[in-house]
């Protein structure tokens, strides 16, 4: 990175760290959500953890709009970050753009949500429902547009740890629109378990981005740690809300029901390991100097290989080992080189703002 | 006296075996049992419809005390785990019937559905001191509610079209700049 630091508006700075904030609500309500699904099953629409859920969504969206009408209206120079007109009015730099277009999916999904439940009821064991599916992507719309404030950020340690803490929330918030999708995708692949691929991908993409964009062992490894402390936090809250939550209310638990935390099944627990290797994989290629995009896609795939190895060694998902252990290599690998691309033209977004700022018409 | 009284009112208002879940038990079946001792079947909607949830209560005659209860759910189209569930326990196809969380005293199935229309198959079995007494339950689902299916995958999935084609054409213009970025570690 160069020794000349980017401008970038105050807004835009907050704004990042607010869509942080907006995004960790979202993702305590999703969790809390599963946990309370799974052991004590849903009152109605207007759960906590629903309510949480929406109210991450509603701080996202709002975020975005005050950003871009603060950047339409700001006097002196326009940001440097790279931005659309829409409309021939409003300024909108991507990230809040993006974070903007995400968060109204989401709200806009979340009403047919609310149909869907009327008409069939709550249960969502049979699969994904086209309401969910619509939800799971318009929230990982919200989590690029996090990733993107932060990747035009990286100007100081505070906002690198930012990046890190956004990439620890995005990896295990990433589970639900990819385990949708590939469970679309590869339901017809014989003795594979669609999941894991969707898993295997998202922690793939992830981690290769982050190598992609920070190019230093650190922040690979920083995101093991940032992830230990998301999916820890989250495990440790979400069973102790559900129990809270469930006595305030009259509701009794399942029979079944252990309270145990589901979010350290949702995403494998070794993927720190992962990390930190992937961590050490680069600290060794960068004093060898080995083509990067060989670690990018050399992370990929182990990140992949460690999704097989988790659930194969956990057993709750019906797959042949063998079979998925090769496809998650497979396609961590290629998701990998994706996260790669993908970091190439986010790291133009923070380049691009030392150059004269300029902005495209939509 | 009057505590006897008292006493003799209560004998008469509590019923030995309260029916589960008063009020939302819409429609019962009875399900006969290969040791005469039949299990009803309790269900909180009527007519069944695919995809729409309920709750089930399942009361062998003489109380689930000391008896563990398994049900296989047949499919119309055969998947012998035809009900999903979220918290259940399996042993091969079957599962074992969990208490129903707001009716301890049976056991129960609370938010789930049954996903295909058509005829499936309950396939009860009730161990008790080692002995297994079995018996099966046809239950019809009826269409399910709402628009079909496909229409609701339509719209859902429609705002997305535009979506992947934006980022289609994206990658595709931005393919010079990303084959230009020479890989090095430096910055």
């Amino acid at each position: 990175m160069s020794s000349e630091l980017p401008h970038i508006p105050r807004r835009e700075v907050t704004g990042a760290w607010v869509l942080l904030l907006g995004y960790a609500t979202l993702l305590t309500g999703m969790v809390w959500d599963g946990q309370w699904h799974g052991d004590v099953g849903p009152d109605d629409f207007w759960t906590a953890p629903h309510l949480l859920l929406y109210a991450g969504t509603g701080i996202i969206g709002i975020t975005c709009l005050t950003v871009v009408l603060l950047s339409t209206w700001a006097r002196g120079a326009a940001t440097s970050t790279p931005s659309v007109t829409v409309w021939r009015t409003f300024r909108a730099p991507w990230p809040f753009l993006v974070g903007g277009l995400g968060a109204s999916g989401n709200l806009l999904y979340a009403g047919s949500d609310l149909w869907w439940h009327e008409v069939y009821g709550f249960d969502i064991a049979a699969g994904a429902t086209p309401s969910h599916f619509g939800l799971g992507l318009s929230i990982q719309v919200e989590i690029f547009a996090m990733i993107m404030a932060f990747a035009v950020l990286r100007r100081t340690r505070a906002e690198r740890w930012g990046l890190a803490l956004a990439i620890g929330l995005a990896t295990l918030g990433s589970t639900s629109a990819f385990g949708m999708v590939s469970e679309m995708i590869f339901e017809w692949l014989p003795g594979v378990a669609p999941r894991v691929l969707g898993l295997g991908a998202a922690a793939a993409l992830i981690l290769s981005l982050v190598i992609g964009l920070t190019r230093s062992w650190h922040w690979p490894a920083a995101t093991g740690l940032t992830f230990v402390l998301v999916q820890g936090g989250l495990s440790l809250f979400a069973p102790a809300a559900t129990r809270w939550y469930a006595e305030a209310i009259g509701q009794p638990m399942r029979d079944y029901a252990a309270n145990m935390p589901q979010a350290l099944i949702g995403f494998p627990v070794t993927y720190p390991l992962v990390a930190l290797l992937a961590g050490g994989m680069t600290a060794w290629a960068v004093r060898r100097a080995v083509n990067p995009v060989r670690i990018a896609v050399a992370a990929g795939a182990l990140a992949g290989l460690n999704t097989a190895l988790f659930y194969g060694v956990l057993g709750i998902l019906e797959m042949n080992l063998v079979v998925t252990l090769v496809a998650a290599t497979a396609l961590g690998a290629g998701t990998g080189w994706l996260g790669w691309q993908c970091a190439v033209m986010l790291r133009r977004f923070s380049e691009r703002g030392l150059s004269v700022p300029r902005a495209v018409t939509a | 006296m009057a505590l006897a009284a008292a006493l003799a009112v209560l004998t008469v208002a509590v019923p030995a075996a309260a029916a589960p879940l008063p009020g939302e038990i819409v429609h019962t079946e009875t399900v006969s049992m290969s040791d005469g001792a039949p299990i009803t079947v309790g269900f909180t909607e009527w007519p069944v419809r695919a995809l729409q949830s309920l709750d089930f209560t399942f009361e062998p005659a003489g109380g689930i005390d000391g008896r563990t209860g398994l049900v296989t759910t047949v499919s119309p189209s055969g998947d012998r785990k035809g009900l999903k569930g979220i918290v259940l326990q399996r042993r091969g196809d079957a599962i074992v019937l969990p208490r129903h969380p707001r009716a301890k005293q049976v056991w129960g199935l609370d938010v789930v559905s049954l996903p295909e229309e058509g005829t499936w198959r309950f396939e009860f079995a009730v161990e008790r001191a080692g002995v297994t007494s079995t018996g099966v339950l046809p239950v019809q689902a009826i269409v399910q509610p709402g628009p079909p299916l496909g229409v609701s995958w339509t719209i859902a999935l429609l705002p997305w079209a535009p979506v992947a084609v934006l980022v289609a054409g994206g990658w595709v213009r931005t393919r010079t700049i990303r084959r230009g970025a020479r890989p090095s570690w430096s910055g």
